[in-house]
This record gives structure tokens, sequence and C-alpha cells, in this order.
């Protein structure tokens, strides 16, 4: 057992017993972390901020249900990630809502998410960039805890919850895809 | 020995994401010597992954993290002590409430000369009699605690009064005594209000200003 490994336990141990000051240690901790996750996946400033709150108050109760068997960033992104995902959902919901609104009134359709300008550089990257949305979300979440927050494999299959070999073959296919698309509007 | 190219590019992105055993790698490389189209493969692919990486790290690490720390914490915070603050709150509008209703009644009662009464209060419908009764007696008693005390052998009104920071002429009228005489194991009625600090100002005044006031309403036509 590393020292890291038995300082974190102990202020895990103190966050249980409610310790403001370890508490609050904790999220600083971690704070970024979870919401650069949120936010990569849901892309909204807000929407992130939401969620990083929720995945700190659920952690924060579900504290005393923490076993070793999962690293505790890995425990963490799960909370975070599955808080992301029913963002998402709801997001789908209001967007099928708003489609079915404006077929029926006829309001013209708002624009695409475009990516932001600072982080393209050039016509290729924007359409990358365009293809990453256009993958559906189970590979997306890969690609960004893959590329982004720049997990192994198996912390990936931790944080999902999902066996090794199928973060390979999502991470696989998602490639293939982007590479094929690149390749078709960039033709070689 | 050779492999095939879907095998081949599988291979090429297991790579990717973690090292291949020395049989996988073995037969990859053979396979990438001769065979063109899955080394220029492996070269798109790659290239996508490093795009990927620079430029989700390029939009979203420049993100600022909002400062949240504090809002948990203030969320967290258990019921009972949300529920303290709130009456904690409602104590303090109380008292405001009060003394605003206090200066109020001041107000009224040094600006008001008793025989035109009827230029501050403006004609209010009122029911009948009885009920404004009732309201001119809440009037008087809103905002004063009234404490009973038992009078000893040794007290006398002044004493009383000095103790409970009351004037003596507050006292009497108070306790409707007749020639300020009181005795032991008498029990008086002592008013304690917040807006007479010194006494000058006594509840009686109420009584006496505010009484005709209202019983004047009471004949205003339009009842």
């Amino acid at each position: 057992m590393t020292e890291a490994h038995a300082k974190r336990q102990c202020l895990i141990a103190e966050c249980i017993a409610g310790n403001e000051v370890a508490i609050e240690a904790l999220i600083r901790e971690y704070e970024a972390g979870v919401f650069r996750l949120a936010f990569s996946i849901l892309e909204d400033q807000a929407e992130a901020h939401e969620v990083t709150q929720e995945t700190f108050l659920s952690a924060l109760r579900a504290l005393p249900s923490y076993r070793e068997q999962k690293s505790f960033q890995a425990w963490l992104y799960t909370i975070a990630v599955n808080r992301s995902r029913s963002h998402l959902r709801k997001r789908k919901v209001l967007e099928r809502l708003r489609s079915s609104l404006t077929a029926i009134f006829r309001v013209e359709k708002e624009k695409q998410v475009s990516p932001e300008e600072a982080a393209i550089q050039n016509e290729k990257e924007a359409d990358l960039w365009r293809s990453i949305h256009e993958l559906d979300e189970r590979h997306r979440i890969v690609l960004v805890l893959r590329y982004f927050h720049e997990l192994s494999i198996a912390e990936i299959s931790e944080v999902l919850s999902v066996n090794e070999g199928t973060i390979h073959s999502r991470l696989h296919n998602a490639r293939a895809k982007l590479r094929d698309r690149l390749k078709h509007l960039h033709g070689e | 020995m050779s492999i095939t190219h879907e095998q081949a590019q599988r291979l090429i992105q297991l790579n990717m994401d973690q090292t291949l055993s020395m049989e996988e790698s073995t037969k990859l490389s053979a396979h990438l010597r001769t065979c063109r189209e899955c080394t220029v493969y492996a070269g798109e692919v790659k290239e996508v992954a490093n795009m990927l990486s620079r430029m989700m790290k390029r939009q979203w690490n420049a993100q600022p993290v909002p400062l949240s720390i504090r809002t948990l914490v203030e969320k967290r915070k258990k019921l009972s002590s949300s529920t303290l603050l709130t009456m904690r709150t409602a104590a303090v509008s109380l008292v405001v409430m009060a003394l605003f209703f206090s200066a109020w009644q001041f107000v009224l009662s040094n600006q008001m000369p008793s025989s035109r009464p009827s230029a501050a209060l403006p004609p209010v419908p009122t029911p009948s009699s009885s009920t404004v009764q009732t309201v001119s007696a809440q009037l008087t008693r809103e905002g004063c605690a009234i404490l009973t005390y038992t009078v000893q052998r040794e007290d006398t009104l002044s004493s009383i009064a000095e103790q409970f920071s009351v004037s003596e002429h507050t006292l009497a009228e108070f306790n409707q005594l007749e020639a300020q005489a009181i005795h032991a194991a008498m029990e008086l009625q002592i008013p304690v209000c917040h807006f007479t600090p010194t006494g000058t100002f006594h509840v009686a005044t109420f009584t006496t200003t505010l009484t005709p006031a209202l019983n004047f309403k009471t004949s205003t036509p339009g009842g």
C-alpha cells in the first residue's frame, strides 16, 4: 500500500465521519477532473457544473459503501458519467419535443452545434469535430475518456462498468469510423 | 504465419491501447513490411488519434472550472440548521415589524390631537363597534409583554418601577391603583414594552388617544 493510497483512505474515513475540512479537501482534489469529465460529455458549462455538484453530493452520501475494489477516481468518475448520461437523456427528450414542435409550427430550426473557433485550426479538424458528434454516445464517451482524460483501457472499463473487450471494440469502431469519414471528405 | 488485412488492422488498433504480445507484434510487423495498404491505414488511424487528443485538450482544458465548493458545502448543511436560520430570520423580521409598528403608534399619538382624529385616519368601513373595541384592546397591548409580579414586604411602588424600568405612573394606571397604595402579596401587572426604554412614554397614552380615534371611525358614514 503506497503512502498516497493510505492518505486517501484516511481522507475518505474522515469524510465519512463528517469532517468538513476533509470533505473540502476531497472536493478540491477531484473537482476539476469531475467537471472536465462532465463538460466533455455534455459540452455545456451550466449543466456540467450541475453534474459536478450532483456527483459530489451523491458520492458523499454513498461514501460509506465505497469499497476498494475500484480506484477512488474510477468510482467517482462512474458516478459522474452516469449523472452526465441521465442529463443527456433528459436533453434528448427535450430535443425530441422541440423538434416535434418545430415540425408542427414550422419554426425555423436552430443551427447545428459548431465547434468553438479557438480549438479548430483547419478544415480537417473541423470535419473531425463534427464527425465526433455524429458518433453515438457510447462511442463518444469512450473516446473522451481515452484521449482527453487519458485513462487506460482497464480504467475505462472500471468507470463504465463494461468489460475490456467491449472497450477495445468500441475504440476500434470509433477510430475506424472517424478515419473513414475523414478519408471520404478529404479523399486522398 | 501470414495474417489477413482485417486481422492486421485489428492488431494496429489494439496496439494503440495496449502493448501487444511478442507473437502478435512479430506477426504485425511482418505483415506491415509487405502490405502498403495496412501501413497507410496505421498512419491514418494514428493521425486521427493524435488529432483527437490535441483537439479535445485544446477545447476543454481552456474551460475554467467554476468554484463549486462553497455551494456544495452550503447544500450539504443539514435541514435543522436551515430551519434554524429561517426561524432566526422570522424572529428578526418580527422584531423589526414590532419596532415599525411602535414607531407608527408614536407618530400617530404625538401628531394627532384628539379633537381632529379623522385627518390622520382615513375612514375605513367597520362592521360593528364591538369588533373595534377588541381591536383597540389589542392595539394597546401589542408589543408589550405583561409580567405578573407579587409584591414583597419591603417593596414600594417606586422600587418596583425602577426594577422594571417603567414609570410609577404607568404602573399605577395599568393596575388601576388608588393613591398609589400597594401591599405585600398583592399581584401587580407590569407592562414591559419595547418602545418605552426611558419610561417617559407609557402604555396609558395609547388608551386615551387611540380609543376615541377608533370610536370615531365607527360613526363615519358608509360603514
